[in-house]
């Protein structure tokens, strides 16, 4: 309960994703000289607690029976929290309209790709580390032989200044983590200039090596492929009337599977995604590019136990509410006949 | 340069003619007409408009804007004693120097006669700061008046605009409260300028002569007639035709044109100086189809003035796209001026009309349109207090307005049933009964206090109490309490379409109807009757008490934003969890009760010695309920067997309510559960409930420890229910609210030592009974 507590007071201060992943998602959680269990080794100890109370402690009984019901649906949620925990992942995939993508971005995570003539490097890093590890900056060394590697901004933006030229300015960590926009900073060993690589305008860097081939580097976030094409054909956001206030985004989209050639029409809206498979698609933003494009961005979560929460939930709802009547009517019994109470 | 000089200038004309509009009869100050007025303002009230997205009676947003300003729901008038008219007072009558007057009544003289409310102290200022700062002389009252406020306009602006430039958490209490009245103050002007349009106007009269007016076709009223802007509007373009021509008119006709004009300029730069969506439709009209300007998808209704803004930016629209050479042969935008001197006349003011010819359509189409037309009649049938017409005029309005919202397929707007629930308020008297209840109970208890109800002795008071039975009285103020609770939020749900819990203010109401219903069916099963209707009245009174501490803050009845909008979630989850917490927090209310009838029964068992404890509850309390001067066990262990079910009820329905948001959540973000603070308050109650039961059945804690834990599951209820929404992070802090941290702190101190107080006295009278 107090990890819990302190885990959303550090919320506070440092946005959703940091917390989870100190407070909640982690086995041990280490802060200076405290050391204390992580929620999901609590989670863990309690699910083995259950457990082993079931089979081997409970006295079954039929006036137990909605007691067993309810913890038996608890042991089903912890599962199906384990294996959400453990297999399913997030991603967010962004279309303008009119355009079409298969390809669905990671939130958090990123890499530097380097293109040479015919092979292809990947560096994958993650941003919430300060700096980035040893191993990370050999490959970069080992990628980019005329680059010599200076620092690395978790969420940094390049300036043009008109006096001082181009600077590259650190900024703190957003609280939406995913809106971090991580900057690579270089310098080029030849003309001592410097070289900044971000994710503005799918800016690319070219790195000449001693043999006079070009590299291409890329810095983007992780991307993955999903077995169907989307593309998307409108979005639109209704306002209240007279206001600024949302009152819904809907896209509609074209689904075309791998392989056939047939593509369906389906409107994402608020609380109305699109499922295919283990992966449901829900409305996330919208927004109006540079270009005057409108675009949508779709949040992608491929989890194919979603299912067991909602048997949990309504296992355990059922065993308190038989459990909670059963007591009642006892209560109620022991009044009539005027009993103890 | 020459076109910033150019700009310089217009800005300077524009802000004169605003002045001048404004203020004009600011000089010989008109004294309000409180008869006409408070005969008005009843059919005014109930007029249809749009504001923050919703349609809503006039009453309801007068009231909001009322509270805004001056956080009362009425408003005092300064009347001096000269102005008597004849008649209108009997002379025996002594004359009341203030008049207090309600927020219609207020409203209806900002729209049509705003001069004559320029002095009612208005705006609400805390700080006396702000007051320094713009030069101010300080009121006891901490209210101003328009007038008070008007010299030092200009330093407030610049002081708020720079704070403004602030970002949210680095600014001061001064400077917010800067920025809350400079706004307020430009709300009240946007208000007191909305009929401006049809306000007949001395100086109009002036430049208006006769002659001009008939060369215009205008003879309305006759010779001496005070013309409006209005019926300027639609013979724009015979304006335009004298003003071409080579008549003895042209002066008078340029003069008038150049007026008309600025005017709608200097509201299209008052509006640009303003963000366009805080314009609130104070009047709304609906927009023909065929008007220029419906084709802007998501402008519905407007105001008269911003209906004027719409054709200009508009018509700014049409003439980019077709005549920029238009622009560059004759060096003038709309209000063109000469810099050429090519016309000696006009030279002399320097302005000329030459106007689009598109634009004189769309502004004579909008002299003939209906609701504009009508909002004149308003206006003409308040100069003269035409009752019937007026009443007339507004009927007329709300029918074009209901025929327009039906075009567009949407539900009509409940308007008398808001108007019903306005008047009737039946949450400020549903709280009313509550506290009447709570007040006959705690009376008869006291009268009750110190004497044993066996004793042989009948006072003539208990002799009273006898024939008059409070517990009767009691149940009645709570049952009447109770109904018009329930009658609230049938309104709220009929009005506004929707489960009644979508922000902090209603699930605070909607938590206090649930706790006052468990006490009715703690009171039908059970034979604790009294101490039923006490617990159903308290705890519902207490939680509209925190309610109505939110109402201030402007409209409670606001649309939803887009992930709100889901009327089956909203129904399900949400109360499912207010009716847990409704639940556990009776509980921890009736653990304060069972607390202290445990120290009472161990007193007596102790010693009969008295000890009074110093807290003031605590004495309070003893005094309610000590005509139960020995409490029997049996007594425990009943109020034991409540708090035990009021926690298994509430488990049953926080995880219920939890579980469906996680549903709700895995429908439409994509996830179950994402350890959102919201989430881990719901989960902290969960836990805390489930920890209670089972320390319970381990053993670890007794009837005392349970009592004592319900009170502290109470206290996991506030933290998750606006403590989480403190931290401002998450998706749930739609409900962001600033200010409540030190009434959270205060309320866990006093429970934290309530209960230390508690467990010091048990200790001390167990050694007691031991030695």
């Amino acid at each position: 309960m107090l990890l819990i507590f302190f885990g959303t007071l550090y919320q506070a201060e440092h946005g959703l994703y940091l917390a989870q992943k100190k407070f909640f998602d982690s086995l041990i959680i280490v802060d200076g000289f405290l050391v204390l269990p992580g929620v999901v080794l609590i989670m863990w100890l309690a699910f083995i607690n259950l457990t082993t109370f079931l089979i081997f402690k409970f006295n079954y009984s039929w006036s137990k029976l909605g007691l067993f019901i309810s913890h038996l649906g608890l042991v089903t949620l912890l599962l199906g929290g384990f294996y959400t925990l453990y297999y399913s992942k997030e991603s967010l995939i962004t279309v303008r309209e009119g355009e079409q993508t298969n390809m669905a971005a990671d939130y958090y995570k990123w890499q530097v790709r380097i293109v040479e003539k015919s092979s292809e490097i990947i560096i994958p890093f993650e941003i919430d580390s300060k700096n980035l590890s040893d191993g990370v900056k050999a490959s970069f060394k080992k990628a980019l032989p005329t680059l010599r590697f200076e620092k690395f901004y978790p969420n940094g933006q390049v300036f043009e200044t008109p006096f001082a030229g181009t600077i590259a300015k650190e900024l703190p960590l957003t609280k939406d983590f995913e809106q971090n926009q991580p900057l690579l900073i270089f310098t080029d060993i030849q003309s001592k200039e410097k070289v900044y690589l971000d994710d503005f305008n799918y800016k690319v860097l070219t790195s000449k090596n001693s043999d006079g081939t070009l590299n291409q580097m890329i810095l983007e976030r992780v991307v993955s492929e999903l077995p169907i094409s989307i593309r998307l054909e409108d979005v639109r956001r209704d306002l209240h009337p007279n206001t600024q206030v949302a009152k819904a985004y809907a896209s509609t989209i074209s689904v075309l599977d791998e392989g056939s050639k047939l593509s369906r029409k389906v409107e994402i809206s608020m609380n109305k995604p699109f499922r295919y498979k283990d992966y449901t698609f829900f409305q996330s933003s919208y927004g109006i590019d540079s270009d005057g494009q409108e675009f949508s961005s779709f949040a992608v979560v491929k989890n194919a136990g979603r299912l067991v929460p909602y048997i949990a939930s309504f296992l355990t709802t059922l065993g308190l509410v038989i459990h909670f009547i059963m007591q009642f009517l006892k209560f109620s019994r022991q009044r009539s006949s005027g009993g103890i109470a | 340069m020459r076109e910033t000089a150019l700009k310089l200038h217009f800005l300077r004309f524009y802000f004169l003619v605003l002045v001048i509009l404004l203020s004009f009869s600011a000089v010989s100050a008109v004294e309000p007409n409180l008869e006409k007025i408070k005969s008005l303002s009843k059919p005014f009230s109930e007029l249809l408009i749009l504001d923050q997205g919703r349609y809503k009676p006039l009453d309801s947003y007068a009231r909001t804007k009322l509270l805004q300003f001056s956080g009362k729901t009425s408003i005092k008038l300064n009347l001096s004693e000269n102005k008597t008219r004849a008649g209108e007072f009997p002379a025996s009558k002594p004359l009341n120097k203030t008049e207090k007057i309600s927020y219609m009544e207020w409203f209806t003289a900002a729209v049509f006669e705003p001069d004559s409310i320029y002095s009612a102290k208005l705006f609400l200022i805390n700080n006396p700061e702000v007051l320094t700062a713009i030069n101010v002389a300080v009121d006891s009252h901490r209210r101003y008046s328009y007038d008070e406020l008007r010299e030092s306009i200009s330093t407030l602006n610049q002081l708020a605009a720079q704070a403004e430039s602030k970002p949210e958490e680095k600014r001061s209490l001064v400077e917010k409260e800067l920025i809350r009245v400079s706004n307020n103050f430009h709300e009240f002007t946007q208000i007191a300028s909305s009929f401006s349009l049809f306000q007949r106007k001395p100086m109009l009269a002036d430049l208006a002569k006769p002659e001009l007016l008939i060369a215009l076709g205008i003879n309305e009223g006759g010779e001496n007639a005070e013309i409006s802007l209005f019926n300027i509007v639609g013979k724009a373009s015979e304006l335009e035709q004298i003003i071409n021509s080579k008549s003895a008119l042209k002066p008078d006709a340029v003069k008038l044109g150049f007026v008309l004009y600025s005017w709608i300029e200097s509201y299209r730069e008052y509006l640009n100086i303003f963000r366009r969506e805080e314009v609130t439709a104070i009047l709304a009209n609906p927009l023909p189809k065929d008007a220029a300007v419906s084709q802007e998808g998501h402008l519905e209704f407007v105001n008269p003035w911003t209906y004027f803004y719409e054709i200009q930016s508009h018509l700014g629209r049409v003439a980019k796209r077709t005549s920029s050479r238009l622009r560059r042969t004759n060096d003038r935008s709309v209000l063109g001026v000469h810099e050429d001197h090519e016309d000696d006349e006009n030279a002399e003011i320097g302005v000329s009309l030459h106007a689009h010819p598109d634009e004189l359509k769309v502004l004579a189409n909008a002299s003939k349109l209906d609701s504009l037309r009508y909002c004149q009649k308003l206006q003409q049938a308040y100069d003269t207090a035409d009752v019937t017409v007026f009443k007339e005029s507004v009927k007329t309005l709300n029918e074009l307005n209901f025929t327009y919202i039906k075009s567009l397929n949407k539900s009509q707007p409940k308007l008398s049933l808001e108007l019903l629930y306005n008047r009737v308020n039946p949450l400020a008297n549903a709280q009313l009964f509550y506290l009447l209840s709570l007040l006959v109970l705690v009376f008869r208890s006291m009268v009750f206090y110190g004497r044993k109800p066996s004793g042989k002795s009948i006072s003539f008071l208990n002799s009273i109490s006898k024939s008059f039975d409070a517990g009767k009285f009691a149940s009645a103020f709570f049952l009447i309490g109770f109904g018009l609770h329930a009658l609230a939020i049938m309104l709220r749900i009929f009005i506004l379409e929707r489960a009644p819990v979508s922000n902090l203010y209603e699930t605070f109401v909607f938590v206090a109807f649930v706790t006052a219903l468990l006490g009715l069916i703690l009171k039908f099963i059970t034979k604790e009757k009294e101490i039923s209707t006490f617990l159903g009245s308290l705890s519902a009174f207490a939680l509209l008490l925190i309610a109505s501490k939110f109402v201030t803050d402007g409209d409670s009845m606001k649309v939803l934003i887009a992930v709100l909008d889901s009327n089956f979630w909203l129904s399900t989850h949400v109360i499912a969890e207010m009716i847990g917490y409704a639940g556990v927090s009776l509980a921890g209310l009736i653990g304060h009760v069972y607390l202290i009838k445990y120290l009472i029964r161990q007193r007596h068992l102790s010693l009969n010695e008295s000890i009074s404890a110093d807290d003031p509850y605590h004495n309070f309390m003893v005094s309610v309920q000590s005509h139960h001067t020995l409490v029997s066990e049996i007594d425990l262990k009943f109020l034991n067997k409540i708090i035990l079910g009021m926690i298994g009820f509430g488990l049953c329905f926080t995880f219920l309510g939890t579980m469906l948001g996680g549903i709700w959540a895995d429908q439409s973000w994509g996830r179950f559960w994402g350890w959102d603070p919201k989430e881990n308050g719901a989960l902290l109650i969960i836990l805390w409930t489930a920890i209670t039961l089972h320390a319970r059945l381990a053993g670890y804690i007794k009837d005392f420890g349970v009592a004592v834990f319900a009170i502290i599951g109470t206290m996991v209820v506030m933290l998750s229910w606006f403590g989480v929404n403190l931290l401002g992070v998450g998706l749930h802090s739609y409900g962001f609210t600033e200010g409540l941290v030190i009434n959270l702190l205060s309320y866990f101190f006093i429970e934290f030592v309530f209960i230390f107080a508690v467990i010091f006295l048990q200790r001390r009278f167990l050694n007691r009974i031991k030695s």
